[in-house]
């Protein structure tokens, strides 16, 4: 059985393989972006103590101290949860804008050979 | 013919063909890329991208710098550049990788490299694949030089099978777990069949494992590289780490003073290959993941590789490789001795031990490991000692309080009888690396030792250090004895001048500092083994197939020949008393060893009763006779003397030495007795070898019967005997033997006396005179040595002293009288 014909091995290249390489990459690095912002790990702990900082009530210390304590755990929740918040928007933009970076690779390498021999046709005619 | 290689023949014969007659190279999916190859523009589009690319950039600077000229410039060379980029990307991915097509056709198999080279004509083949750059590494860490092997592979004619060496090569590959035959596997497999490789690693002893160790080497070194630098791929991501995961958990400011953070050093210094110990890894991390108590500690020798494991589970935990509880987690070692020394009493210690505990527990992403942590859980505190069980003991139980212990054997026995603690770890018994892991862990390091010392390793060297650590230094474990022999063999080749670290450097190194001849003989040695017999027989008389026996014992050691699993030889020397048991031991001891005193002679009569035991082997509180003097000169000859008198359990230790060639001593360390010849004597079974000589009883018949007398008589036992190499029978000396032991005493004095300028003649008739007074079966030549001193040295003593001998003079002794006769 004879091999494929050389043009048609590189249209096989060029149409698929390479495509679904830039994909697969993207898709890597997509995946990388979310795990480096650690989007789904800080969904899961939005309102967690910020750094586990939290404190304990004492029964004998009273309602004031309690009030007092109270207030600050809430506060060490919501700083973590704003900081939380905030780096997983950073992500997802992040995200979207690597997205469309691998979309505008993509078209970029499609048009490549076109744009080889617009750029050969000008440096001839110029 | 044997029917089975027949059978074989003809099965290989017809693959053969079904091979040869399916081949098609021309059809094939890789002839593309072959044919491709021959075009400039795609061998070399990598360097006309690089080239146009740099033109653009210069024509670009130049019309945004200087002036609008090379416009038309900007854009050829920019069209050049994308035309090369898209050549290079399509013939090194997608030619030269085909799918393959048509699996009956062997041809479909070769990888880009084995096609370009190939031909009919295997020395052609080999010549074209040898020229590859990786060929030229492989074969200059041999020790061959490639051009010479091109020139022989393309001056000779032909003689081997081309199909062969494709089956041959396919089947190479299948084996690594490869699908396509690369250029390695024809050539690991050429290095063993084909006419002309295969003498050529012959004659360098090189076989196929050592070209297939050797690829491998290249092959991690290059891929290490090449994944460097493409920074998209996905390991390399991720060594990027991430943000936030520590948000959650708590700060440990305590602990982060006291301690070293392996996950960060690792990060900005690149985890290094995990080579070994995978079981030992995955049994810590199965421990560490669980619920309940979940701590570990790492038994295993100082050397071994323990603190690696840690190091592993770093990496695994920070690719988040690892099992779900334990990624992305912190792999920290708490440095107690230096905690230890900044404080100021135990409370404090213990004050700070605490809050950083709980920093751990509260922070809920540390995996915390101790070194040496027997020395601070030995359960008792006293000047000099500290001891932190009671701290810890409160923490251990604690599931978010993973901590990891490393210890040795004894260490671990102290924590497990340290009740508090004891029952809170895990044991993962870490045992020394196999000889393989060692090459690779040894071909990792010798980069940085090329790098440090700028000197060249060769793979023999490496393969010869594994060899010789294991063989002459049994008691250190593998990597660290390995790696402290190539430090100094590279030190060794920088004091003498020597480009390239080879196998001699190693034995030469090895020789010195443990004493034992190791690689080729020189002359005199070889002199000395050959004639050996007649060497020793210069000092003893009679005896032949003992002084055989242990001649040959030798001569196979030296020529490495025997197992190396027992001793060299042992010999247990049996009867009367002075018919020359110990004087073979010393006359080995004087041919081979040189003196004398490199003998090691123990007198099994003062072992008589079981206290005994601590003498001969040591204890904890001192070290013994026999195992001290084996450590200090393991290439030794040992000699018991009077075995029989040594109490029963004391001969039992020997079982051991002679059955496996080693023995623990008191000390709890093993001694290696593998390069000592040990020689036992004993006179049991006098009276019964003397009645036996009258009846003229053939030697044979009289060791059955002695055997059997020692069984009967429980003074020896059948396990015992059997694990000598050999048990030889020493006869009682007739007139004649004596004779000639006489002659050598006499000859001994004469020297003596010729060295004070006096000639002393020997006669025939005072020779006879001294056998018919010392004759005596029971007592050997002792006898005549007694008869010698009492006759001969008395009569010469006496003529020196008085001045009646001097110098000058020439003396000999009447036959009857002893009477000093002086002829001038």
């Amino acid at each position: 059985m004879k091999s494929k014909s050389i043009i048609i091995n590189w249209f096989e290249w060029y149409l698929v393989d390479a495509p679904f390489f830039i994909i697969k990459t993207f898709k890597d690095i997509l995946v990388f972006n979310f795990n480096f912002f650690s989007i789904g790990f800080l969904f899961k702990t939005m309102f967690c103590y910020w750094h586990n900082y939290n404190w304990f009530h004492e029964r004998s210390s009273g309602p004031l101290n309690y009030i007092n304590i109270l207030f600050g755990n809430f506060v060490s929740r919501v700083l973590g949860g704003f900081v939380r918040f905030l780096t997983i928007i950073i992500g997802v933009v992040s995200g979207f804008s690597l997205f469309l970076l691998g979309g505008l690779v993509i078209v970029a390498w499609i048009l490549i050979p076109f744009i080889m021999i617009l750029s050969f046709i000008l440096g001839i005619w110029q | 013919m044997d029917s089975n290689s027949f059978y074989y023949d003809i099965i290989f014969y017809f693959r053969n063909m079904a091979i040869k007659e399916q081949f098609n190279l021309v059809n094939s999916s890789i002839y593309s890329a072959v044919k491709m190859n021959r075009f400039v523009v795609f061998r070399k589009a990598r360097l006309l991208k690089t080239i146009s690319l740099l033109l653009f950039l210069i024509f670009l600077f130049y019309f945004l710098i200087v002036d609008d000229n090379f416009v038309s410039l900007i854009f050829l060379s920019f069209s050049l550049f994308l035309l090369f980029f898209q050549i290079e990307y399509f013939f090194n991915v997608k030619l030269k990788y085909p799918k393959i097509v048509d699996n009956g056709n062997i041809a479909e198999l070769f990888s880009f490299d084995v096609a370009r080279s190939f031909s009919t004509n295997t020395c052609q083949f080999l010549y074209n694949l040898l020229e590859d750059s990786d060929f030229v590494f492989v074969f200059s860490r041999l020790g061959i030089d490639i051009r010479e092997v091109r020139a022989l592979l393309k001056t000779t004619k032909d003689n081997d099978d081309i199909w062969k060496l494709l089956e041959g090569s396919l089947n190479e590959s299948k084996n690594r777990g490869g699908v396509k035959i690369k250029k390695n596997d024809v050539l690991v497999f050429a290095s063993e069949n084909h006419f002309i490789l295969k003498e050529v690693f012959k004659n360098y002893d090189i076989d196929s494992e050592d070209v297939r160790n050797v690829f491998n080497w290249i092959y991690r070194m290059r891929k290490r590289a090449e994944n460097q630098s493409k920074f998209w791929k996905w390991e390399n991501l991720v060594k990027k780490g991430s943000l936030a995961k520590d948000w959650a958990s708590g700060y440990t400011i305590m602990l982060d003073k006291f301690s070293i953070n392996w996950t960060d050093y690792f990060k900005r210094n690149d985890f290094p290959d995990i080579i070994g110990h995978a079981k030992q890894i995955e049994e810590t991390e199965r421990i560490l993941a669980k619920g309940g108590i979940n701590n570990v500690l790492l038994v295993g020798d100082a050397g071994v590789g323990r603190i690696c494991i840690m190091r592993a589970l770093a990496k695994k935990s920070f690719y988040a490789e690892s099992l779900v509880g334990l990624n992305h987690k912190r792999v920290v070692e708490l440095d107690l001795p230096f905690l230890i020394a900044k404080v100021e009493n135990g409370e404090e210690l213990e004050n700070v031990l605490d809050h950083i505990f709980q920093e751990v527990v509260n922070s809920n992403n540390t995996i915390l490991f101790i070194n040496d942590i027997h020395n601070f859980l030995s359960g008792e505190s006293k000047p000099g000692k500290v001891d932190v069980s009671g701290v810890l003991a409160s923490y251990l139980p604690f599931d978010s309080f993973p901590i990891v212990g490393i210890t040795d054997y004894k260490g671990y026995r102290t924590i497990s009888n340290n009740s508090s603690v004891g029952s809170y770890f895990e044991k993962v018994d870490v045992p020394e690396l196999s000889q393989k892991d060692t090459i690779m862990f040894l071909q990792r390091q010798s980069i940085n030792m090329e790098f440090k010392y700028k000197k060249i390793i060769s793979y023999q060297a490496i393969k010869e250090i594994v060899i010789c650590s294991d063989r002459y230094i049994p008691e250190e474990p593998f990597p660290k004895k390995a790696l402290d022999l190539l430090d100094e063999a590279m030190m060794y080749i920088s004091q003498i001048n020597e480009k390239t670290l080879l196998p001699e450097h190693i034995r030469k190194i090895v020789s010195r500092k443990m004493n034992i001849p190791v690689g080729a003989m020189d002359t005199q040695e070889k002199d000395i083994l050959v004639n050996l017999e007649s060497l020793i027989h210069q000092r003893l008389i009679n005896q032949d197939s003992a002084v055989k026996e242990i001649s040959s014992a030798l001569r196979r050691s030296r020529s490495d020949i025997s197992s190396h699993d027992k001793p060299i030889g042992s010999f247990l020397f049996i009867g009367p008393t002075g018919v020359g048991k110990t004087q073979t031991a010393k006359a080995l001891a004087e041919v081979y060893f040189k003196d004398v005193r490199n003998m090691i002679r123990i007198d099994m009569s003062e072992f008589q009763t079981l206290n005994d035991i601590e003498r001969l082997i040591g204890s904890t509180k001192s070290e013994g006779l026999l195992t001290s003097q084996v450590k200090q000169k393991p290439f030794s000859l040992i000699l018991l003397d009077e075995l029989e008198k040594a109490h029963k359990d004391i001969l039992n230790l020997f079982l051991q030495v002679l059955d496996e060639g080693s023995i623990t001593d008191g000390m709890g360390q093993r001694v290696d007795f593998k390069n000592c010849i040990i020689i036992a004597t004993s006179n049991a079974g006098s009276n019964l070898i003397l009645e036996r000589a009258k009846d003229n009883v053939s030697s044979e018949s009289l060791k059955l019967e002695l055997l059997n007398y020692f069984f009967k008589e429980s003074i020896f036992k059948p396990e015992f005997i059997n694990r000598f190499s050999s048990v030889v029978l020493f006869e009682p000396l007739s007139k004649e033997h004596l004779l000639d032991i006489t002659q050598l005493i006499l000859e001994r004095i004469k020297k003596n006396l010729s060295d004070k300028g006096i000639d002393f003649k020997i006669t025939n008739e005072l020779k006879q005179e001294i056998v018919n007074i010392g004759y005596n079966p029971s007592f050997g030549a002792r006898e005549i040595n007694r008869v010698v001193q009492d006759k001969v040295e008395n009569a010469l003593a006496d003529g020196l002293i008085s001045g009646k001998i001097k110098k000058g003079s020439v003396v000999r002794i009447e036959g009857s009288s002893f009477d000093l006769v002086l002829t001038n």
